[in-house]
């Protein structure tokens, strides 16, 4: 009704008129459906639990030159590598600083049944524990940061699931006071 | 009348052996459909205003009676005047009404020469249907001269078997002699406010001598002459006349009228001209008649539009400037001249050539424009000149390439097709739809001002982006406001959103949302790069090679003028990210966005916390929920906008609505026709809603929320499955 506020009598009029006359429109749109050219229902990538099994295009474009030495200044990789860890085995990494760092710590698992445990160690102290966060069936991330002073530190993975494990590891360190606004 | 009458009683004296005896007229001597005045004036009677001839089925006696005026007159002119060529004893008629269906009082009245009454009858009921009703006037000294029926309220009264006793007067065997004294034959007049002065002389004259001026029109349709009766004033054989009133424009011939009571008629005539000053200033300056051949007609005048047309061009006056109109602009302005839907009126400017078009030219007028091109005059009417003018031009719309169709009463109430600048087999619709009346603006690329802050040109694959405003009627007006610009929000609001750090610092993540986590934020705007990361963060990111650890595909966007808001100064592009990997399928399927696509998103809004260059923070789509990419493409061998869409495993729930817009209409009676996968298989764990648009398809995705899983360190937003769409529209018109 508020459409019809300042209107002038022949508008009103002329709305009328078109109510009964131009209702219908006689072009109606026309949709025609027909089978998807991938079904959905059959991608891998959205299934519960599944992992990305689709490669790349070959004719995808290329990625740009990087021209960023790294995207955290001054980080050192300690190891960033991709593994499969049986049930109920441990891995161990060593990690050395001579000078403050921030230590920073990745795990993604896939297959386990429950979360994969990340403890960092000094010595026979548990200086630190990751947090883990479930992502979807059997997968999840377990992160981890820590503030250290210079030494040697013993980072523990432990699949503590009863079944095998598929790791993807990225642990590095970076010294604050190197590290300078980009 | 008093004069006429006066007349009378001198013909009268001056003719003693007039014969007195009983005259009856019943009006069956004449025509029906005959105009009477002096038909009857050697019976002794004339009807000095006319009355008219007519066959009544009721009629006092025969067929005929003789009615006030004709029923085609707006106005009954009464009363109805009788008047005797010399005094008369009686006079007896039979009266009726002739429009009502009830008795209406009438009153005869006589008069003498000297205009006193002399004799009444009445007021009686005059009846509707018959002549039951008579009137009957004496005068023992045969002192009436004139009778005058008077009726109660406006009527087309009726008389029939007018009696008579009475002698008859002498007629006057001359005719009147009429001198017209101005304007003078030949006059240049150089006002369009004539004054028309001027004698009659002559015995026993009907009072309102006639002028009728002839007033050159059209060829083929020239206008009826203006008539119009003449006030007389003086006495005895000698009366004046004096008119003041408008003309009309160019050479005009004015003649008068005037007529005794033995219809003997007398006239004048004197030719003039007229046209404005400044009209035959122009004619000159701009090469005379060589130039616009001779005059044929004209238009308008007094303080209005003016328009002087010759045989090759039109001079228009308005406003006290004039403009031409010659070759293709005239022929065009003729053709459209008098035409309800694009009757032009006059030029408001000169014919100007138009940026962008070589040779095309436009004009404009009071209502409307026309637009000449290639040897053609195209008409644009008012409501579509606005949106031209208030949507970037030309260059912007382009120029028409049709005359404006309509198709009442389906929705279609106003349609023109026009063709680009930039790419003249490029073509843009303007239409005017539905009830209530909506304005449609389709362009591929829209007002390429966001195309070409993108650094991108107009091609036959870019995108169709529509503009859409109320009217308020099939032919405007419509409220045309071009879409409002936003300002990107200030880059210290972005680093307040980092909490002013750079990730890896502990109390800022890589990606900080604008809003929230979860809410999810829409924006369209033009590819202009596309392409996977180089590198990026192995802490941050699910699926990522060696180092540097590539994972993203980066869609570099310029969002569209009404989405500018979404940047942080001083970025004038956003970056809209997705893990690659996990678009693989789609890739595979239907390929990615490239520059150039028209992208419609909805995610994450954050601002990228792990970049601080130079202190800009800038803001991302981070990750694409919903990512729409269109472009035109030839589909059965027409243009299509074809879509692919795809809705992933970021995708929360969150209504989303999009548009797909068609392809700028081909002809207004064009059916839109959308080809799309069906929804078993292209849609998972979601609802996709569609409904259509007068050019458009709009979709709406939701699902039942599910709270999106956020890495706590890093800001990472992880990937979730059971829930997509993917597939590819095809959207366009069938006739």
């Amino acid at each position: 009704m508020r459409v019809c506020q300042g209107l002038g009598p022949f508008a009103i009029l002329f709305l009328l008129f078109c109510a009964m006359v131009c209702a219908q429109d006689p072009h109606p749109p026309k949709l025609i459906e027909s089978e998807n050219r991938r079904d959905i229902r059959d991608e891998p990538i959205f299934k519960p639990g599944s992992p990305v099994t689709v490669a790349s295009p070959k004719n995808i474009p290329p990625a740009p030159p990087n021209e960023e030495p790294s995207l955290i200044d001054g980080v050192k990789w300690h190891d960033t590598e991709s593994i499969s860890l049986a049930a109920q085995k441990k891995k161990v990494i060593t990690v050395e600083v001579d000078s403050r760092s921030w230590l920073l710590v990745k795990v993604d698992w896939h297959g386990a049944g429950v979360p994969v445990q990340v403890t960092l160690r000094r010595g026979s102290s548990v200086i630190a524990s990751g947090t883990p966060i479930a992502t979807g069936a059997g997968m999840g991330r377990t992160s981890m940061r820590a503030d250290l002073k210079p030494g040697k530190f013993l980072i523990s993975i432990q699949n503590v699931s009863q079944r095998p494990a598929n790791l993807d590891i990225a642990i590095g360190s970076v010294p604050p006071k190197e590290r300078s606004s980009q | 009348m008093k004069l006429i009458a006066a007349s009378f009683v001198l013909v009268c004296l001056a003719a003693p052996r007039a014969i007195q005896a009983q005259t009856v007229i019943d009006f069956e001597d004449l025509s029906a459909g005959a105009i009477v005045n002096t038909q009857y004036a050697a019976k002794g009677v004339v009807f000095p205003f006319s009355a008219f001839l007519y066959q009544d089925p009721h009629a006092h006696s025969g067929t005929h009676a003789l009615r006030l005026a004709s029923l085609a007159t707006e106005f009954p002119p009464g009363p109805l005047v009788i008047e005797f060529t010399a005094g008369q004893r009686s006079v007896k008629f039979f009266a009726r009404v002739t429009t009502g269906t009830v008795p209406v009082q009438g009153t005869a009245t006589a008069f003498n020469a000297a205009g006193a009454v002399v004799a009444t009858d009445g007021p009686k009921p005059v009846q509707p249907d018959s002549y039951n009703t008579s009137f009957v006037l004496t005068s023992a000294q045969a002192a009436i001269v004139k009778v005058e029926l008077n009726m109660a309220q406006m009527e087309f009264e009726a008389i029939d078997d007018l009696t008579f006793t009475g002698k008859k007067g002498t007629l006057p065997n001359t005719a009147p002699v009429v001198k017209i004294t101005s304007p003078a034959n030949g006059a240049e007049l150089n006002s369009q406010n004539a004054l028309l002065t001027g004698t009659i002389t002559g015995a026993s004259l009907l009072p309102n001598p006639v002028a009728t001026m002839d007033i050159p029109g059209p060829p083929g349709a020239p206008p009826p002459p203006f008539t119009f009766s003449l006030p007389m004033t003086g006495s005895g054989n000698v009366h004046n006349f004096s008119w003041s009133g408008g003309t009309g424009l160019g050479p005009q011939t004015l003649t008068v009228k005037a007529t005794n009571i033995a219809g003997l008629t007398g006239t004048a005539s004197v030719k003039f001209d007229y046209l404005p000053q400044a009209i035959k200033d122009r004619f000159q300056n701009e090469g005379g008649a060589a130039k616009f051949g001779s005059f044929v007609y004209g238009i308008g005048g007094g303080l209005g539009c003016t328009i002087a047309i010759y045989q090759q061009g039109a001079i228009f006056y308005l406003n006290s400037n004039t403009f031409l109109a010659l070759g293709t602009m005239f022929a065009k302005w003729q053709e459209a001249n008098g035409k309800s839907r694009s009757d032009l009126r006059c030029a408001t400017s000169e014919e100007t050539p138009l940026n962008g078009f070589a040779g095309a030219t436009r004009q404009d007028f009071q209502r409307g424009r026309l637009y000449s091109s290639g040897g053609q005059g195209f008409y644009v009417p008012p409501v579509f000149a606005d949106a031209i003018d208030k949507l970037g031009g030309e260059v912007a719309t382009g120029i028409p390439i049709s005359d404006p169709a309509n198709l009442p009463p389906t929705p279609v109430w106003n349609f023109q097709r026009f063709q680009r600048a930039d790419n003249t087999t490029l073509a843009s619709t303007l239409e005017i739809w539905g009830s209530p009346p909506v304005l449609y603006v389709q362009r591929q690329g829209g007002d390429l001002t966001d195309l070409q802050r993108a650094g991108l040109s107009l091609t036959p694959t870019t995108a169709t982006l529509e503009l859409s405003f109320q009217c308020s009627g099939p032919d405007g007006p419509c409220s045309i406001t071009p879409p409002m610009p936003t300002e990107p929000f200030p880059g210290t609001d972005a680093a307040r959103i980092c909490f002013f750090g750079v990730y890896p610092d502990f109390w800022v993540r890589e990606w900080e949302p604008v809003a929230d986590d979860q809410t999810l934020t829409s924006l369209s705007g033009f590819v202009k790069n596309a392409n996977p990361s180089p590198a990026d963060n192995p802490l941050s990111h699910t699926n990522h090679g060696d180092i540097p650890f590539p994972s993203d595909f980066l869609v570099d966007t310029l969002p569209l003028t009404p989405f500018r808001n979404i940047l942080s100064q001083p970025n004038t592009r956003m970056e809209v990210e997705y893990e690659e990997a996990y678009a693989r399928a789609l890739e595979a399927g239907w390929g990615w966005p490239i520059a150039g696509d028209l992208l419609f998103v909805a995610g994450r809004w954050v601002v990228d916390c792990g970049h601080n260059d130079h202190a800009n923070y800038h803001s991302e789509i981070h990750p694409a929920a919903v990512l729409i990419f269109s472009k035109t493409t030839q589909h059965l061998g027409r243009p299509a906008t074809d879509t692919i869409l795809w809705a992933n495993g970021y995708y929360s729930g969150a209504p989303v609505d999009f548009v797909v817009e068609a392809p700028p209409k081909p002809s207004p009676d064009a059916n839109l026709v959308l080809e799309k996968p069906t929804d078993l298989s292209a849609a998972l764990g979601l609802t996709l809603q569609l409904s259509w648009d007068a050019h458009a398809v709009k979709g709406h995705f939701e699902a039942p929320r599910r709270q999106m899983a956020i890495d706590s360190a890093t800001g990472q937003m992880f990937w979730q499955d059971s829930r997509g769409y993917q597939g590819e529209w095809l959207l366009y018109w069938d006739k």
